[in-house]
């Protein structure tokens, strides 16, 4: 097989995309998409499953915020074997609920052997509060960031490599919006409170980042979502977390005056391929840096609350549109081989002169 | 915030998200932007609804 072709996978967070909107449900087409690639750079939300996950060494678990960066060139990516996991716990995050977080962390030091610790708790309250745009789509607000950034700092100073948090978010499990969601539709109102604190993180510190909310159990429903699933099995969301953090790449600064030259080891977005994105959904500013520097846009059909198309935005060159994200995955076969597009598809057309 | 922005329209799409930033950056330094709605205005006008996270350049 030809070499990998690095490729950037967008589901944004909040917007309750049909695939990609609830538990780690994108996961799949994250999993294929790498194989047929050879290196995915995706977001955390793509893949984080809850009490479910998949390490898979094809994919770059790369934070939000960091990934607008790498795309605009600003970010190089570096491997790891093993990141030294910093855990940042809210300090609203009652006691019983709190040792179930530290669980976790021990089971994956004990079962996984990723290397967790040290511990910190912030010192008040992070005050996480839930808000919705216009638009629909999840936002939120941290009542205490300074809070957040002293802890994250304190890891950083310990040695933390990576950054874990579980910030307490606000139980409603009467909340209409909570009922939609777990039965398969609406938005996942806490994702944009989320992309919140690990964006404050990763830009304030440079470090991988990625967040888990602590909730209180919610009562068994018989009519929930295959794809919420995840996130009912258990008494946290921080396993998928550390898995993902674990190997997250090293974030390096090309915004400085050091020059690192192409290759030494890095990643950086001259090396992508191409940008797999939600069909409505081509606004957020890491696809807005894969247009500025031509990369090829895959397109997929996945329904949201967005409609920011190809067509609203005027682009007609350089894109490629898939049904699924298996179809994506065949377009990112022949990207990757070098295969043209036209040859795969009846009918086809005898050439022109021009 | 939510930011209602007119299309210059000699800028093209690729174009788009440093020019976005420039008119985020008058209302503090973005955490978090999306373009949430593109809007045809008429006679080739678009307008641009932005959704962002701001905080302040103390922060």
């Amino acid at each position: 097989m030809a070499a990998p072709l690095p490729t950037l996978l967008v589901v944004p967070t909040g917007i309750g995309c049909e695939i990609g909107g609830y538990a780690g449900d994108a996961l799949p087409s994250a999993r294929l998409l790498a194989a047929a690639s050879g290196c995915l750079i995706t977001h955390p939300n793509v893949i984080n499953g809850a009490a479910l996950y998949w390490s898979d060494p094809r994919i770059q678990y790369v934070e939000g915020y960091s990934l607008d960066r790498f795309a605009a060139g600003e970010l190089a990516l570096r491997a790891v074997r093993q990141q030294r996991l910093g855990l940042l716990l809210d300090a609203g995050i009652e006691p019983e609920l709190r040792h179930r977080q530290l669980q976790v962390a021990e089971g994956c030091r004990a079962t996984l052997g990723l290397n967790i610790g040290p511990v910190v708790t912030s010192d008040v309250p992070l005050a996480v509060q839930l808000r919705q745009g216009p638009s629909g789509a999840s936002w939120g607000e941290l009542g205490r960031p300074d809070a957040l950034l002293r802890a994250g700092e304190r890891l950083r100073d310990a040695g933390a490599s990576a950054i874990a948090v579980v910030a307490r978010f606000p139980d409603d499990p009467e909340s209409e919006a909570l009922s939609a969601y777990r039965q398969g539709s609406g938005v996942d109102v806490l994702a944009g409170a989320e992309a919140v604190i690990s964006h404050l993180l990763v830009r304030e510190l440079g470090l991988p980042c990625a967040h888990a909310p602590a909730l209180s159990p919610l009562p068994c429903d018989p009519l929930l979502d295959p794809r919420a699933a995840g996130e009912e099995l258990g008494y946290s969301f921080l396993a998928c977390v550390l898995v993902g953090l674990s190997r997250a790449p090293d974030l390096v600064s090309l915004t400085t005056e050091v020059a690192l030259p192409l290759g030494a080891g890095l990643l950086h977005a001259e090396q992508l391929g191409a940008v797999v994105a939600p069909e409505g959904a081509l606004g957020g500013e890491a696809v807005l840096a894969c247009l500025e520097r031509g990369v090829p846009l895959i397109t997929v059909a996945n329904p949201s609350l967005l409609k920011v198309t190809p067509e609203a935005l005027g682009i007609t060159s350089g894109l490629q549109r898939a049904r699924s994200y298996m179809e994506a995955a065949g377009l990112l076969l022949a990207l990757r081989e070098g295969i043209a597009e036209q040859s795969l598809q009846r009918p086809l057309l005898k050439l022109t002169e021009i | 915030m939510q930011l209602e922005l007119i299309w210059p329209a000699d800028l093209p799409a690729n174009q788009l998200r440093t020019w976005l930033r420039e008119q985020l950056a008058q209302h503090g330094v973005p955490l978090r932007w999306a373009i949430t709605a593109v809007e045809p205005l008429g006679a080739g006008c678009r307008q641009l609804k932005l959704e962002a996270v701001m905080t302040s350049s103390e922060q």
